[in-house]
Parts: C-alpha cells; structure tokens; sequence
C-alpha cells in the first residue's frame, strides 16, 4: 500500500491519536522495505519476520518522535538495517562464523554498523525508487516492471502481455524511462549517488 | 535537447543497460548532457534490480495486530476566539482558546511578540505537572514562549494540548 508523504504524515497523525487503521497503513508502507532489507542481509524467513516484528515495536515506541513523513524512510530503513545486522551476528557466531583472530570487536561492531548503512541506503533508495514509478502513467509503470523489476522476462512474453509489438519495446521503454528519470529527478533521488553508497561512503542518520 | 542527442536516444538507453557501441560510448563522452543521462538511467537501473520482497501477509497481520495504539489523553477545544469571529487571517496576532479534558478546563491566550509568540494560560484545577520548555507557573497561571505556533504543544496534567497549527480539529488555525 503506496502512500505519499502527505498521506503518511496524517497516518501518522492518526497512529498517535489511536487509529489502528493507520497503523494497519504505515506497517504495509513500510513493509517491503523491512522485509527487502532482512532478505538483503541475507536472514531467513524465521528471522525475518522477528526483524519485522522488532521494528514495527520501536516505530510504535517512537511514534510520539516520529512528526515528520520525510525522515520515516531514512528512519525505518537504519532501524531496520541495524537490527538485522545484529541478528545476522548473533546467528553467525551460533554457527561458529567468525571474523578471524585478530578482528578487535571495535572492527566488528565498526563493519556493523558500516553494512548497516550500506544497506538501509540502498533500501531507501529502492523505496523512492518505486514510489517515482508509482507516478508515472500506468501503462509505463507496467512495461518498466517487466524489463527491469522482474526476473528475465522474455521480450515475446512482454510483448504478449502488453499488447505491444516486439519492435515497439524499445522505443517506449526509452520514453518510459524517460518519464520516471524526470520524476526521480523532481524527488532528488539521484541526489544520492548509488556508487557512493557501494563504495562505502555510507549516509548519516 | 539537441537533434544529435535524440538520435542516441535509444542507444544511450542501451548503454545503460549494458549493451556495447562504441559509437553512443563516442557521442556520450563528449555530450555532458548526455553523460548525465546515462549517469541517472544506470543508477536507475542498479537500484531497481535491488532485492525487494513483500512481507508474507502473516508477518504483517502480526505487526498489525500486536499493536493498538493507545490513544493519548488530550485535551479537546471547547471554544477559540478564532473560530466564533471568523478571523481566521494569516495577520492573526492574538486569539485565545478554551480547553476541556474531563474536569479540567485550560484557558489559553495567545499573542505574538517580536519573532515569537507568547502562550498565556489558566487552569480551573492545581497544576501538578507542565510539560513546556522555560514554562513560568504561578498558582494556577503559567506562561512560556515559543518561537513557531506549531511548537506550542505541551502537557498539562499529563493531559496534551495541541499546538493549534497541528490539531486538524482545533479551529484555532490563524493563517488556515
């Protein structure tokens, strides 16, 4: 369930006065996000879903502090990402994974929280990403889907499913691109650079 | 943007994608606005391969479920001079309003002072906690200043008051 910002800052609103249909809205805004990210950090589904179940706590704990929509998905995403990093620790170290012998836990808990980063920005990212597709006209948002958002689907398939010719494709998946570039670039979405967070330089919080 | 550069529409598109040609690779280096394009559609396409999995419907229902809100006690708005005069003008700069929750009854006055405003107020019953940043109490009378109206929420009794600009029920909204 997309909501905009505006939606999200009433849900928001709504959470602190009570309503559990807002809080039904924000938990499935947010739920792919949390679960991409336990995924992407490589937890399983049992874990996984205490990662889910451990951030939707501290987002109800931290409702009262939480006023604006614009810094929910940062928010989320570290929260997010910091936890299922220390759950991926713990089952590491439960499975005798270690780091090696002459890793200080300062380098640990360092690389920790550098992988956290790395991967609640990517998240946060990916969450703009689909929310700028998700304003572009539909007919586009369905063709980009199918060449870039899922798995390898045969230009013969797409064609059939669009109702397109196979020689159209191009072409319109040029425009179509075209349309979410603009719309990323009214949400300073490449203001983050993506070769800047996989080199590291991860983002404040 | 340029007839050359819509030639290399597509082809820029297939850059990004991966494909080689050596010909787009050729127009691109020497075409800022084009290098920025490629630049955007391959960050595009990065993330977009991006893990992202929706939550089992189970695990959502749980989260849901687990947690009922509660709602916080407030204060709710009985009266504001706003409202009853229809002044509601951005020029506002004094309105007072009357507030209820169970028995107790808050009337608050506010005016603006230089860049900030100053928030007066009076409660029917003692003051037992006042949860307002540089709040003065006297007796059953406190004040506090705040630099934004929107700032102007605090807690009286453990009870909130809503800063008038945030309450979407409060009349008080001078600007609205």
């Amino acid at each position: 369930m997309r909501l905009d910002s505006d939606g999200l800052e009433r849900a928001l609103k709504r959470c602190r006065r009570g309503d559990q249909d807002a809080w039904a809205q924000v938990v499935r805004h947010f739920s792919a996000l949390i679960y991409s990210i336990c995924r992407r950090c490589g937890l399983n589904a049992d874990d996984s879903a205490d990662v889910f179940q451990t951030v939707c706590t501290q987002l109800y704990r931290n409702l009262d502090r939480l006023e604006k929509a614009e810094t929910m998905p940062k928010w989320m995403a570290v929260t997010t990402a910091r936890e299922a990093v220390r759950v991926k620790r713990i089952g590491d170290r439960n499975r005798g994974v270690s780091f090696g012998e002459e890793t200080t836990l300062e380098e640990v808990l360092q690389a920790d929280e550098e992988g956290a980063h790395e991967l609640a920005a990517r998240a946060e990212l990916a969450l703009q990403l689909r929310a700028g597709l998700a304003k572009i006209p539909e007919r586009c948002q369905k063709l980009l889907t199918l060449l870039y958002f899922e798995d390898d689907v045969a230009y013969g398939d797409i064609s059939e499913t669009m109702g397109m010719p196979v020689g159209a494709i191009g072409p319109t998946r040029a425009r179509c691109l075209e349309k979410l570039r603009a719309e990323l670039n009214r949400s300073k979405f490449f203001e983050v650079h993506v070769s800047d967070i996989s080199s590291g330089d991860s983002l404040s919080v | 943007m340029k007839r050359e550069c819509i030639e290399y529409r597509d082809r820029v598109v297939e850059l990004a994608e991966g494909k080689p040609d050596a010909d787009a690779r050729s127009h691109v280096d020497q075409c800022p606005e084009c290098r920025q394009r490629l630049d955007q559609l391959k960050s595009m396409l990065s993330v977009a391969s991006e893990t992202w999995v929706e939550a089992p419907e189970s695990v959502i229902q749980a989260a849901i479920s687990s947690f009922v809100p509660t709602p916080q006690r407030r204060f709710t708005l009985l009266s504001s001079t706003l409202a009853s005069t229809g002044a509601r003008r951005a020029s506002s700069d004094q309105f007072q309003t009357v507030l209820k929750h169970e028995g107790m009854e808050v009337r608050l006055s506010y005016q603006k002072e230089g860049a900030g405003w100053t928030v007066l107020g009076r409660s029917n019953v003692p003051i037992e906690s006042l949860d307002a940043e540089g709040a003065v109490v006297t007796g059953s009378r406190f004040e506090f200043r705040v630099s934004l109206l929107g700032n102007a929420a605090f807690e009286l009794n453990g009870v909130l008051v809503a800063a008038p600009l945030e309450d979407s029920d409060n009349d008080a909204r001078p600007g609205a």
